[in-house]
């Protein structure tokens, strides 16, 4: 036998580096493309992997195929496909008023299912339609407070005046977030009957061009252009948002005046009842 | 005009009521008229709401008979506007698909329909067999009336004096705190303090989540530019951490400790305001011997003010800091707070100074820290109790619907007290029973022990509350009535709750703005509502139902419901001066029962200058805080400070503070000195975590109503335990996993909640008790406070163990028992 050749040993030394080398470059830089949005930061990250995915694996004996670097490309997939990095492409369009001036009822009656579906009867909070932290109202603001429009995604704009306690009144409706097995555990004990008031379909007017009476109590609504203006829902929204003091034409319905007291619940309380009442 | 007969009818009976109630309310509401109701159809009126002691005012609209919508009041005080979640929800609650609407009697295991005249008789008969057994379980959410009633019945009717509330499981310990400092009861300041405060101390309690609308009155002042410091006082990191300035985590029981360091730097530094004290206050200690006499726990022996500050030595910063694990430059923190002059401070606390094994010693504490550095008796310097229950101080603490009290903060054991309630009610003398009853823990103790084996409770009456899931320890203190065929469970309630699973007979009731109603909310603000909707079915006044098992007792021939005239002793009458038979449910809305009682009720109040005005004011405001005194001019002034010369119109003239309750009867108020004691079961190597129970802002206590409404059940769907992530980890405890908790009584099985709504420290755990599918309290301890009898909710040891997944949580829906 011939002993190794030192040269041709340290030639494959090298070469063994140069590979080794290429491939830890290659890989860190791969790596480095994989952004902080992969991490799932909607749900507590888990310390321990829950019981089910490991069941999971254990119960079909077979390892699930892993995707290859090659083959994703996260940036192409996924609810950010269309972001681009540009904030010129974030600015707000220019309402085209033409568009605005013909709302039909159908429309409009559109934009309140919309609210409805939201709120136990018109007035009452809105609940959060997505998961929030559940010990904090500080991050609200950076999106209700001025109001933000991405593409067709709109977070409203706080229709009242500041309130420091947000989840005092607006609390989520898709619970805790938690991942959970037990889904018996997520269902209500008992149905609920209430009917909520819904809100007119338009404020009335004295003549065809006067403008229409505001048909909702404005208790919760200083800012009218949070569900009016360019940014509401199409079927609410003004023609004339370049107007800036609403009130000098859109008065309130006196019935909704809360300071009227009404005494039809102390006549209530003295009447006889009738035998049989009705149940409801 | 055509118009349908209905509607003719409806017209008619309004423009007639219009009149009459024209003619009562006199000259300057004729000129209000009836509203036919504003757009829409919508009838707005105004109640306190349904829930919690606040006592926000709530604008009801109602339409076709139903609640359809909820504003906040903005001509109230209180809340000006604002409510929180549950108060925007509150006109849910009467609408549950499985509301209660006919009486059901337990035959052969199951519940089956009967007639209200034969559940009435039912009642009664049992009574007469026994009127020593009986016992009636109230509560701080019975309107005052309906807590009068049953006041009346049992004290002044049957000579029975086992009547308790389920606020002995709440604001006991607050009373005997205010009792023993001030010698009457609840608090000398009122909301008013939340606004001028320049420090906000939250002593155990999550006021964002408990009192919403109350702290956002403090957190929005910010916004307006003011500066007023928050210091969250507690035991975990919860919504009110997140708003305050300072958090002190303290180790469970040792609040005591902590304020035993203030008042020990207060004497040390000389910032203690002497003058004060020596004008204002005197020393007391617990008693040498405390079964000298009945109310020597209460009234303790006297204290030099050198024994007090002897007694004060070993509680220097850095002993409270082992104590405690409060940083000892916090402690000082405290201490020069509370040494400043030229600040504003309000102490507030709830469940967590009460729910206290030594809750009394601890509300003494508090009430003795500001006594004696003189944050007391100007706007803004107060220690407050917050109370939980819309009425457990309207009804349950001033009504007197305890099983020692007599109205007006009167005590069965005093003969002075007992004549004078016989005087009020017309009854004969000795009518009244000197013999204390038995407490809440007592009560259902009795109650689920066999009568053979000293079990003298053989019939209960629970009204408004549901003990079967807001009693601690609940196996001994409720499940084990089960198999004790002579025992027999009343239930007046809404819904189906974990209390009607082992009632005998249920009687379905009315609810909030289904009837009239007031409530006294926690700032002695006393609150008026007239009925606005129709209850469903067959539900029924829960003051109607008392009245109605009065009047058959009277036709059984009892003879405690004469009075001393041999008249019924509810006797009715309307305003004519007509007896109208308010025990016929025809006719119990022909009167206003409610102001008949409240008229009545109103001359027991001026014992304690709690002065009540007349019904009729209580209409027109939207609450009125007693002592409600007339002025020369004929108008009721309410009395926002109490105890304060500015503000106190039975201060005397000079005095600038005068405790005219003093216990020593020298003006004063009492400075008292408790030790730290150990909780009563602490963690060990078996039990080695802290188990604490409370609330969320979603539910309200046991979640009868508020799991019944979608937008609060959505939000928060069940019940959770909450544990520090390092622990669970330890453990292999993934986040939402299953597992259960284990305590010497019992065990749980239920998810974990890491890092959610709240943040426990390491060791402990946090398990809300609003969910009636995991119950809490069958594994809590309950240990009683001595001297207020009321349970601690917030301490036992416990442990937690994975589960398998086939063990885990199943729940199928939750079966229809009914």
């Amino acid at each position: 036998m011939n002993p190794p050749d030192p040269k041709s040993f340290q030639k494959g030394a090298w070469v063994f580096g140069a590979i080794l080398l290429t491939a830890s470059v290659s890989g860190f830089f791969m790596g480095l493309r994989q952004t902080s949005s992969q991490i799932g930061t909607a749900r507590p990250v888990s310390l321990v992997t829950p019981e089910r995915e490991r069941s999971a694996v254990l119960e079909t004996n077979s390892v699930p195929i892993a995707v290859s670097y090659a083959a994703q490309d996260w940036l192409r997939d996924g609810p950010n496909a269309r972001w681009q990095n540009r904030l010129t492409n974030l600015a707000q369009p220019t309402p085209n008023r033409d568009a605005l001036t013909n709302v039909t009822d159908e429309q409009r009656g559109q934009a309140l299912l919309e609210r409805s579906s939201r709120r136990a009867f018109d007035g009452a909070p809105p609940v959060v339609p997505h998961p929030i932290p559940q010990d904090s109202s500080a991050s609200c603001l950076a999106c209700h407070g001025p109001g933000l429009a991405v593409k067709d995604r709109v977070a409203s704009k706080m229709s009242h005046a500041q309130y420091t306690s947000c989840t005092q009144c607006h609390v989520p409706a898709g619970g805790l977030g938690l991942p959970m097995i037990e889904t018996a555990l997520q269902e209500p004990i008992a149905g609920n009957q209430f009917l909520g008031v819904t809100l007119p379909l338009k404020g009335s007017r004295a003549s065809p061009q006067a403008p229409p009476t505001i048909p909702h109590s404005t208790l919760m609504r200083s800012d009218c252009m949070s569900c009016h203006g360019p940014r509401g829902l199409f079927g609410l929204r003004t023609p004339h948002p370049d107007r800036q003091s609403c009130v000098q034409c859109h008065v309130s319905d006196a019935g909704l005046d809360q300071h009227a007291f009404s005494t039809a619940a102390a006549a209530n309380a003295r009447q006889p009842r009738a035998v049989g009442a009705e149940s409801k | 005009m055509n118009i349908d007969r209905r509607s003719f009818v409806k017209l008619s009976a309004l423009a007639a009521a219009s009149a009459v109630a024209a003619n009562r309310a006199g000259a300057a509401a004729a000129a209000t008229s009836i509203v036919t109701a504003g757009t829409g159809g919508i009838a707005w009126d105004k109640a306190p709401c349904r829930f919690c002691g606040t006592g926000c005012h709530v604008r009801v609209g109602v339409k076709d008979g139903k609640v359809v919508a909820i504003e906040g009041d903005q001509l109230a005080e209180v809340n000006k506007g604002l409510l929180c979640v549950k108060g925007y929800h509150v006109g849910l609650a009467l609408y549950g698909k499985d509301r209660l609407t006919t009486p059901l009697l337990r035959k052969n295991g199951k519940l089956e329909p009967i007639s209200w005249d034969e559940a009435i008789e039912t009642i009664a008969k049992r009574v007469m067999a026994a009127p020593e057994k009986f016992a009636i379980y109230g509560s701080g959410q019975w309107t005052i009336p309906e807590g009068y009633a049953a006041n009346k019945l049992m004290k002044g009717g049957l000579s029975n004096n086992h009547i308790d509330p389920n606020a002995r499981l709440c604001m006991a310990s607050a009373v005997t705190g205010y009792l023993s400092t001030y010698g009457v009861d609840e608090p000398a300041g009122c909301y008013d303090d939340l606004d001028k405060c320049d420090v906000l101390i939250m002593w155990g309690n999550n006021m964002a989540e408990m009192h919403p609308v109350l702290f956002s009155r403090v957190i929005d002042r910010r916004s307006r530019g003011e500066k007023v410091t928050l210091i969250d006082i507690g035991t975990r990191r919860t919504r009110t951490t997140e708003f305050s300035d300072h958090y002190l985590e303290f180790k469970p029981q040792s609040d005591l400790a902590i304020m035993n360091g203030i008042a020990h730097l207060l004497i040390k530094n000389g910032t203690y305001d002497a003058k004060f004290v020596e004008r204002f206050c005197n020393f007391r200690q617990a008693p040498k011997d405390p079964t000298a006499t009945p109310t020597a726990p209460l009234l303790g022996d006297v204290m030099t003010f050198d024994a007090y500050k002897t007694a004060l030595e070993p509680y220097t910063p850095e002993h409270v800091e082992k104590i405690s694990g409060v940083p000892a430059a916090k402690i000082r923190l405290l201490g020069e707070l509370f040494g400043r002059k030229d600040i504003r401070i309000t102490s507030v606390w709830c469940m967590g100074f009460n729910q206290h094994s030594r809750g009394t010693n601890a509300n003494r504490l508090c009430h003795g820290i500001h006594l004696l550095s003189g944050h007391f008796g100007k706007p803004g310097d107060a220690p407050t109790s917050l109370t939980g229950q819309p009425s457990a101080c309207g009804t349950a603490r001033e009504v007197g619907t305890m099983c020692h009290f007599l109205p007006g903060g009167r005590l069965v054991a005093n003969p002075e007290h007992r004549k004078e309630s016989e005087k009020f009610w017309n009854l004969p003398e000795g009518r009244i029973s000197p013999k204390i009853g038995h407490h809440t823990v007592l009560m259902f103790e009795k109650f689920c022990t066999p009568t053979d084996k000293g079990g003298d409770i053989g019939a209960l009456w629970v009204q408004v509350t549901n003990p079967g899931q807001s009693l601690p320890n609940l196996h001994k203190l409720f499940k084990a009535k089960k198999g004790l065929a002579d025992k027999f469970l009343i239930v007046s309630d809404v819904y189906q709750t974990a209390t009607t699973d082992l009632a005998d007979l249920v009687l379905p009731s009315a609810m909030w703005v289904e009837k009239n109603g007031m409530f006294g909310n926690s700032e002695r603000r006393t609150q008026q509502w007239f009925k606005m909707v129709n209850p469903p079915g067959e539900a029924r006044d829960d003051c109607w139902q008392t009245i109605a098992v009065a009047r058959k007792l009277f036709e059984l021939g009892h003879p405690g419901l004469k009075d001393k005239d041999g008249k019924f002793l509810f006797t009715i009458r309307n305003d004519a001066g007509q007896e109208v038979p308010a025990w016929d449910w025809k006719h119990y809305y022909d009167v206003n029962v409610d102001k008949a009682l409240f008229e009545e009720y109103r001359a027991f109040s001026r014992y304690k200058h709690k002065d009540l005005a007349p019904y009729d004011e209580y209409v027109k405001a939207r609450g009125l805080r007693w002592p409600v005194v007339q002025q020369a001019n004929g108008s009721w002034r309410e009395t926002k400070f109490r105890f304060s010369e500015f503000d106190d119109p039975y201060v005397k003239k000079g005095a600038e503070i005068q405790f005219y309750h003093s216990v020593t009867k020298d003006d004063k108020a009492l400075i008292w000195f408790a030790p730290y004691e150990k909780a009563a079961e602490e963690p060990d190597a078996e039990y080695p975590f802290w188990l604490c129970t409370g609330r969320v802002l979603e539910h309200w206590h046991t979640g009868t109503m508020t799991m019944r409404i979608p937008q609060l059940h959505g939000a928060m769907p069940h019940a959770y335990v909450e544990m520090h992530p390092e622990d669970a980890a330890e453990r292999g405890i993934a986040n939402g996993e299953t597992i259960a908790v284990k305590t010497r009584r019992g065990e749980l099985k239920l998810p974990v909640w890491i890092n959610g709504r709240a943040r426990v420290p390491r060791g402990s755990l946090f398990i809300p008790f609003f969910d009636q599918r995991l119950l809490v309290n069958d594994i809590t301890l309950g240990e009683p406070d001595p001297i207020s009898k009321e349970p601690d909710y917030k301490k036992c040891a416990a442990t937690v163990g994975k589960v398998s997944t086939a063990d885990s949580f199943r729940a199928t829906t939750v079966e229809k028992r009914l």
